[in-house]
């Protein structure tokens, strides 16, 4: 299941396969499929499948083209557009049910909208295999905003939590307003109104975050608040449909019965 | 050599069916045109009359001419049973195994973030109302067994618990006349995973 090399390089021959997940696939013409990929050494990349069959023994490859399915790929490199050539399993596939599902989704959702393409991201791709496993295991927040700061990053966009502007060092007790440019401003006390307090955070909350501890509720919540906010320039004017879906699902288990 | 613009149009046109580019398109059209007008004008007529008359059954989302389709319209049926597939298709090959008894919902699609598509598209509001009529006592979900399949049949069963109605899910697992040895892992592990005890 591991990559069968101990350095991860950007040069891709077609014949050493790369180890990855699909995030995403839509359909091409009639039989043919798109998949969008998530490689350890490749990173993002769109593989054309041509060809594919549903049924029977031929139709093994289009069912293999799942999600969360460790896969070992190998293609023809056609600049931006890949041509699918071997494709076997490399692992066994994870089996997330229920609420980990979702989250699951929610992920490659993510990666999806703020990956950019053929960018070589192998620890990321690592915490992302990681996050899955979790997932799998037990379906908990803890995952998600673990996963959300490692992949900001990753992708350049880290928040310091551990200073504020000035650079001094964050004090427990104390609040602070986080702004996208700048970083997290000291506040003389709590904000009372409302829009302030949305970009207010708590010095310990913020030094838990530091150090990826999030068993704290209170932690927990601020953390999926921050990075939502951190998030949000990246992601553009478009929601995040995973995340509408997942609020409308926790609707629907939270309705009285 | 170009065709006249009526030809020309009607091949366009011919292009939108699935499977069909502009060379195909080129070959049905001149075909309708130099040796089948009779036939051709059937097609015409009765593709125009379904495009105007037919649209969605009110129970079930199935493609019909009438407000309810012929299967809805059924009274031999078990209403207690209410199957939820993605597709007309899934609705005829339930229907040709020949051994379900009860009504269908067709969801016309699945969940899928990605694209864009949530409970509101895959008429989840009307399946919830029906669930709240209360005479659908189990609900079987068979959904695509891919990961947007499984999603979806995880947001229904969370409609179908929060209205008190038992949900089951179809099972997975080896097909008929299949050997071990050629089954594909996730099926494998899949069916291993839903084994059942042999009475």
């Amino acid at each position: 299941m591991n990559a069968p090399c101990a350095a991860w390089v950007m040069v891709m021959t077609s014949n050493e396969p790369d180890e990855g997940f699909l995030l995403h696939a839509r359909p091409f013409r009639d039989s043919s499929l798109i998949g969008e990929f998530f490689l350890r050494r490749g990173g993002r990349v769109s593989i054309l499948y041509k060809h594919l069959k549903k049924e029977g023994k031929a139709g093994a490859k289009a069912r293999l083209l799942q999600p969360f399915t460790p896969l070992a790929v190998t293609y023809e490199d056609r600049q931006e557009l890949k041509i699918g050539r071997m494709l076997e399993p490399a692992g066994a596939s994870l089996f997330l049910t229920g609420t980990a599902l979702f989250s699951g989704l929610y992920l490659n959702e993510l990666l999806v909208r703020l990956l950019q393409r053929e960018e070589s991201l192998p620890e990321l791709f690592e915490h992302y295999r990681n996050a899955l496993l979790q997932l799998q295991d037990k379906s908990d927040e803890i995952t998600l905003r673990r996963f959300e700061q490692q992949l900001l990053q990753e992708l350049g966009y880290g928040l310091v939590l551990h200073v504020d502007v000035s650079g001094a060092p964050l004090l427990a007790d104390t609040w602070y307003l986080y702004e996208a440019d700048t970083g997290f401003i000291p506040l003389p006390q709590q904000p009372a109104d409302p829009g302030r307090m949305r970009l207010s955070f708590l010095g310990a909350h913020l030094l838990e975050m530091q150090q990826r501890q999030y068993e704290d509720t209170a932690v927990r919540n601020a953390a999926k608040r921050l990075s939502r906010l951190a998030l949000a320039p990246h992601l553009g004017d478009k929601p995040l449909k995973s995340r509408e879906l997942f609020a409308a699902f926790q609707q629907e288990t939270k309705r009285p019965s | 050599m170009s065709f006249s613009p009526l030809t020309q149009q009607l091949i366009e046109a011919l292009t939108c069916l699935p499977g069909v580019g502009p060379k195909s398109a080129q070959r049905m059209a001149l075909h309708l045109l130099d040796r089948d007008r009779q036939k051709a004008t059937r097609l015409a007529d009765v593709l125009s009359q379904a495009m105007s008359k037919i649209g969605r059954c009110q129970k079930c989302r199935n493609f019909t001419e009438n407000p309810v389709c012929h299967i809805c319209a059924q009274t031999s049926r078990d209403p207690a049973l209410l199957c939820v597939v993605e597709t007309p298709a899934d609705v005829i090959a339930i229907e040709q195994a020949g051994t379900y008894r009860g009504f269908y919902f067709l969801l016309l699609g699945h969940l899928s973030p990605i694209d864009g598509i949530g409970p509101d598209d895959i008429g989840i509001p009307l399946l919830d109302e029906r669930l709240g009529q209360g005479e659908v006592k189990e609900l079987i979900i068979a959904t695509g067994t891919t990961v947007e399949g499984e999603a979806t049949a995880h947001f229904i069963s969370e409609l179908a618990r929060k209205h008190g109605v038992l949900a089951s899910r179809i099972a997975h697992g080896v097909p008929m006349g299949g050997e071990l040895e050629y089954v594909d892992s996730n099926t494998l592990s899949l069916a291993l995973r839903g084994r059942r005890v042999i009475d």
